[in-house]
């Protein structure tokens, strides 16, 4: 039996203070296998953002453990967090999140700056990269001057460069039209077959059919978690 | 992190706002340019002034009467007719100053001088025939008078360009008389025009023999100064030693603090002459460099716009991976980058204005005003520009490192 990449035990996380307290999520306990393909879905406010801004090391939980490739999450320093998110996790975002004003190749470029990689091999990795998400046409090209799929896909080619072993992201085809979203979604199916586990969020029922496992979330809660396919 | 990359951002940041980048760093730009303008105007100041000292040549040394002048209370001092025919004897003797390769008495004061029905004020100088080395003055027409007509009371003088072109115009005037003071002096020479030297303006003066002028146009006893003329510039310090030593025993002094006479040298006066202008010049440069922090705060201003503005961009560089450590050392190097640019435009422009002022100097105060680019001001400026950059970015380069990377990932 594998170790599972991600474990989460009675996760909560709560804003405010005792007077005022807003539940954003509350006991959640699920784990995560390396290969895995997860849809986290949910309608908007249900908690599911924050779930996996927590996965990410991007926030942290008030309650309950999280142990991310067999160590608690306390347990990692700062210097520590930004180095796996750096090189063990990619980050997709619903807005792209593209850098203006620098050409797709440097903002495909960015995490290797945070990187050990030696510099003579950034090219050859950006290309690579962008070769698995079909855009080596677009190397030069701003940001400005792609179209909204396009633009997801660079984006997605920055957070494969590092070959991550898990994959972020957060409603990755909430801002693009039905073609190109399915054309993104085709793309996370193949990446999760050459072994990159997927976790994305969508409150999209037909998003959500791509993943081999949805974890349904309402209100701050886990409702359901069942295999797909 | 590499600095490729850090420029490259810089620069996109700079890009994107052209304008407000250019208002940014003016600051910078005139803060560099006045350090470099009053460093380099300051150095063409010194080197003239150098120049007119030591074109009297530096193994110069000139006894004067009195005390030595110690606060405005002292000026007009005692003692001031302490200098005396047999001090020039003694001084005169080999085995009391040995290294004295000249030694000539300096009688000088005011008056007006006539030819025909053109008259003129003009200084007197009594002086002996040695005159034009110990000054490096020479007559380009004619001659100066000899030993022998000091000796002999003499009324032959030496006139000086000015002098020449206001009492005679266009006539020649060797072998024409002059009177001072109801006595007619024979004009054997004229004096190359010079200008100022060494605050000494010959060009307006009269030179005679100096028994001449102690006798039939001062009437006095005494000298107003004495001027030695060194054989060797490393036997200076020691002349005037020897000076000291003779004119204490000619009057008597037994106490250093009582002396009744006081000694220069040219390179007391070149150092006295340096340490004022340096001062001046460091006087103005920090009035200069005022404005760099006034530039400073426009930077530190600029810089937390642009964090604020940057926020998204800061929330994702650390979902990327970079650690605080890196986003602070990208805004600080921005910072600094912004004021380094500064500091060339400075640099460049301050050299530019330099350049022209001199040449304008050149034209209108003397024409051995020369341009001087303060090498040394340079490398200082830039390394004040820089940091300006560092003291003044340091505060928003924190304030992006310390961005939550959630708030800033959601920030709009």
């Amino acid at each position: 039996m594998i170790a599972p990449l991600i474990q989460v035990k009675n996760l909560s996380k709560i804003y405010g203070d005792e007077s005022a307290k807003t539940k954003a999520l509350e006991d959640a306990s699920f784990s995560i296998d390396p290969g895995e393909f997860v849809a986290i879905m949910g309608p908007s406010g249900s908690g599911k953002s924050t779930l996996l801004h927590i996965l990410g090391f991007l926030d942290e939980q008030t309650h309950g453990s999280y142990v991310f490739n067999g160590k608690e999450r306390i347990g990692y320093s700062k210097e520590e967090m930004a180095r796996l998110r750096n090189e063990k996790m990619g980050f997709v975002f619903q807005s792209f999140n593209l850098l203006p004003r620098i050409t797709v190749l440097d903002n495909i470029k960015l995490p290797l700056i945070y990187s050990d990689v030696p510099e003579h091999d950034w090219n050859k990795k950006a290309k690579q990269a962008l070769e698995k998400v079909g855009l080596s046409h677009r190397l030069f090209f701003q940001p400005s001057q792609l179209s909204g799929g396009e633009k997801q896909r660079a984006a997605i080619a920055r957070a494969l460069i590092n070959e991550p072993e898990v994959i972020f992201a957060d409603e990755p085809t909430g801002n693009l039209d039905s073609k190109s979203g399915g054309v993104v979604m085709n793309i996370f199916e193949s990446l999760n077959r050459e072994g990159h586990t997927i976790i994305l969020i969508t409150h999209d029922k037909d998003i959500a059919e791509h993943a081999r496992r949805i974890i349904g979330i309402k209100d701050g809660r886990i409702e359901s978690d069942r295999k797909n396919r | 992190m590499i600095v490729k990359y850090l420029v490259k951002s810089g620069m996109a940041s700079l890009n994107a706002n052209g304008m407000r980048s250019v208002l940014t760093i003016l600051g910078i730009v005139i803060g560099i340019t006045s350090i470099i303008l009053v460093m380099s105007l300051g150095q063409g100041a010194e080197d003239l002034i150098l120049g007119q000292i030591q074109g009297i040549g530096s193994k110069v040394i000139r006894i004067a009467p009195g005390r030595h002048p110690k606060g405005p209370t002292d000026i007009g001092s005692l003692f001031s007719d302490s200098l005396k025919s047999r001090d020039l004897e003694l001084l005169r003797q080999k085995a009391n100053v040995p290294h004295a390769e000249g030694i000539m008495p300096v009688i000088f004061g005011g008056e007006s001088v006539a030819f025909g029905s053109e008259t003129y004020g003009v200084t007197i100088f009594g002086v002996s025939e040695i005159f034009p080395e110990v000054y490096d003055s020479y007559p380009n027409q004619g001659r100066i008078f000899s030993e022998e007509e000091v000796k002999t009371y003499s009324e032959s003088v030496v006139i000086g360009s000015k002098v020449k072109e206001e009492l005679f115009g266009n006539q020649d005037p060797l072998g024409q008389k002059i009177r001072i003071k109801g006595r007619n002096l024979r004009v054997i020479g004229l004096l190359e025009q010079k200008g100022q030297v060494s605050f000494i303006n010959f060009d307006d003066a009269v030179i005679m023999p100096y028994t001449v002028a102690q006798q039939y146009i001062f009437g006095i006893k005494h000298f107003n100064a004495i001027v030695v003329d060194a054989d060797e510039e490393q036997n200076v310090l020691r002349t005037v030693e020897d000076i000291k030593a003779t004119l204490r025993v000619s009057h008597g002094i037994r106490d250093s603090e009582k002396d009744d006479f006081y000694i220069e040298t040219q390179a007391q006066a070149m150092d006295m002459v340096s340490s004022v202008l340096g001062v001046l010049t460091a006087f103005l440069t920090s009035i200069a460099a005022i404005s760099l922090v006034v530039g400073g705060i426009g930077i530190m201003n600029i810089m937390l716009v642009s964090v604020t503005e940057r926020t998204r961009e800061i929330g994702l560089r650390k979902a990327l991976g970079a650690t605080e450590k890196n986003i602070l050392f990208q805004f600080l190097f921005e910072a600094v980058f912004l004021t380094v640019i500064g500091g060339f435009i400075g640099i460049l422009f301050g050299a530019g204005l330099s350049f022209g002022a001199s040449f304008a100097l050149s034209r209108i105060v003397s024409e051995n005003w020369s341009f001087n680019f303060p090498i040394e001001g340079a490398f200082w400026g830039l390394f004040v520009a820089s940091l300006v950059g560092l003291v003044f970015g340091i505060y928003p380069a924190r304030q992006a490192a310390k961005k939550n990377p959630i708030e800033a990932l959601r920030y709009e």
